[in-house]
């Protein structure tokens, strides 16, 4: 039995991290210049963690920000057939 | 980023500051702002650092939001980040307090999934939460089960901070599960939640629900009377008909089931959808406003079975009589 097809991929992209990798990026961590984000922001990379954005590979830049507001009017001329 | 290649995303996913304490190209630690000595929560590789001008930012209040007020909660919260644009693609390393806060109900996208095709569903309807369910939504889960004729309720709750006022989370999902037991048949609820800061985007943010329910494998979300929405920034079925608007054709697989309110018909002798009792006058209906139902459970006192489950309201007034330090005679 097939599941609805996540948006915009064929499968879910989560950008959780395993194990390994953890403990990778802890110790790379420590050599980083670090911020403290807002709670919005927090909650966009535990969104993207879980797989919820699927298929957002990270925070989005000016141009994707305004995108959907700002070019695409109406809409449906901006977006056309999906390449997935 | 996809987005710029035309994937349909409905609200900017950001990271806003006041400045950036790297250069593009550069690796960045992000540690989280909600957990005690703010640990890491991510790692990012910085692709670019731009700047909201301030038209950016009022067009994006005016698409989000639909308005500029500063005391709308989601103007508010968004205003209060800076403008600086840090963008570029993440690794995430934990799920900041929610699986430590909420142990039983966070979930992620895809251990819904997993449990969504083992319990071999196919066509599944999300309802969207933050409080106990009374008898109308406990319905309104229902209705929209036959309607569609789905294999299963999704009952998704946002799980956050708590503001005053709220009922924990353990208490809440006690109330649901015991609803969840006691009124619907085995294998067709499953009660879950996750984590992320409510926006009170109404629309727009409907929108964002249907986006990440079709990722947790849902067909379906119930979307109903001013959808998360605030105060009185949004027409009652605006979170509706965005879907007709605003969101290209075939851009979503997921289907929204168009809701109104439900109550108890005292004429019908059962919970109704009240577009669907035009004849009704309000008397005819069995109607609490919230804060008589907090009044009412405090005092130990039940709401009517035609407004809450007795075992519903058993769980909720415990509760309250323990934060009110009364005890009902």
């Amino acid at each position: 039995m097939a599941l609805i097809a996540p948006h915009g991929a064929s499968e879910l992209r989560p950008l959780i991290v395993n194990d390994a990798r953890r403990a990778e990026l802890e110790a790379e961590a420590l050599t980083l210049p670090s911020m403290m984000v807002s709670s919005a922001a927090a909650a966009n990379a535990v969104m993207m963690g879980a797989g919820y954005f699927t298929p957002l590979r990270g925070y989005m830049n000016r141009a994707d920000a305004l995108q959907w507001p700002k070019i695409c009017k109406p809409l449906t001329a901006c977006f056309g057939p999906f390449p997935w | 980023m996809q987005t710029a290649d035309g994937l349909f995303w409905p609200v900017p996913v950001v990271n806003l500051a006041e400045s950036c304490p790297v250069e593009a190209g550069q690796r960045l630690a992000l540690t989280d702002p909600n957990r005690e000595g703010h640990p890491l929560l991510a790692v990012m590789t910085v692709d670019a650092i731009e700047t909201l001008s301030d038209d950016d930012v009022a067009t994006i209040l005016d698409k989000v939001f639909r308005t500029d007020d500063p005391e709308h909660p989601g103007v508010a919260a968004f205003s209060a980040q800076g403008r600086t644009v840090i963008s570029g693609p993440i690794e995430v390393l934990n799920y900041s307090y929610f699986e430590e806060d909420f142990p039983d109900t966070f979930r992620t996208a895809m251990a819904i999934r997993a449990e969504i095709a083992e319990r071999g569903w196919e066509r599944v309807v999300a309802f969207q939460t933050r409080n106990p369910m009374h008898r109308a939504h406990e319905e309104l889960c229902r209705m929209a089960m036959e309607d569609l004729s789905a294999d299963g309720v999704l009952i998704h709750m946002l799980l956050g901070k708590l503001k005053s006022g709220d009922i924990p989370a353990d208490v809440r999902d006690a109330s649901i599960r015991k609803m969840v037991d006691l009124y619907f048949p085995p294998n067709s609820v499953m009660v879950t939640g996750y984590g992320f800061d409510m926006l009170y985007a109404g629309p727009r943010e409907a929108v964002l629900h249907a986006v990440f329910r079709q990722n947790a494998g849902c067909t379906h979300l119930i979307v109903g009377r001013d959808h998360a929405g605030v105060g009185s920034y949004y027409g009652g079925f605006d979170a509706q008909t965005i879907f007709d608007e605003e969101v290209p054709e075939g851009a979503l697989a997921l289907e929204i089931y168009r809701a109104d309110h439900t109550a108890f018909s005292k004429k019908l002798d059962r919970v109704v959808m009240m577009r669907d009792a035009p004849d009704h006058s309000p008397d005819d209906f069995v109607l609490l406003s919230g804060t008589k139902v907090r009044e009412m459970l405090g005092q130990g006192i039940a709401p009517p079975p035609e407004f809450s489950r007795p075992e519903v309201a058993e769980i909720l007034m415990a509760y309250y009589q323990e934060i009110d330090g009364t005890t009902a005679s």
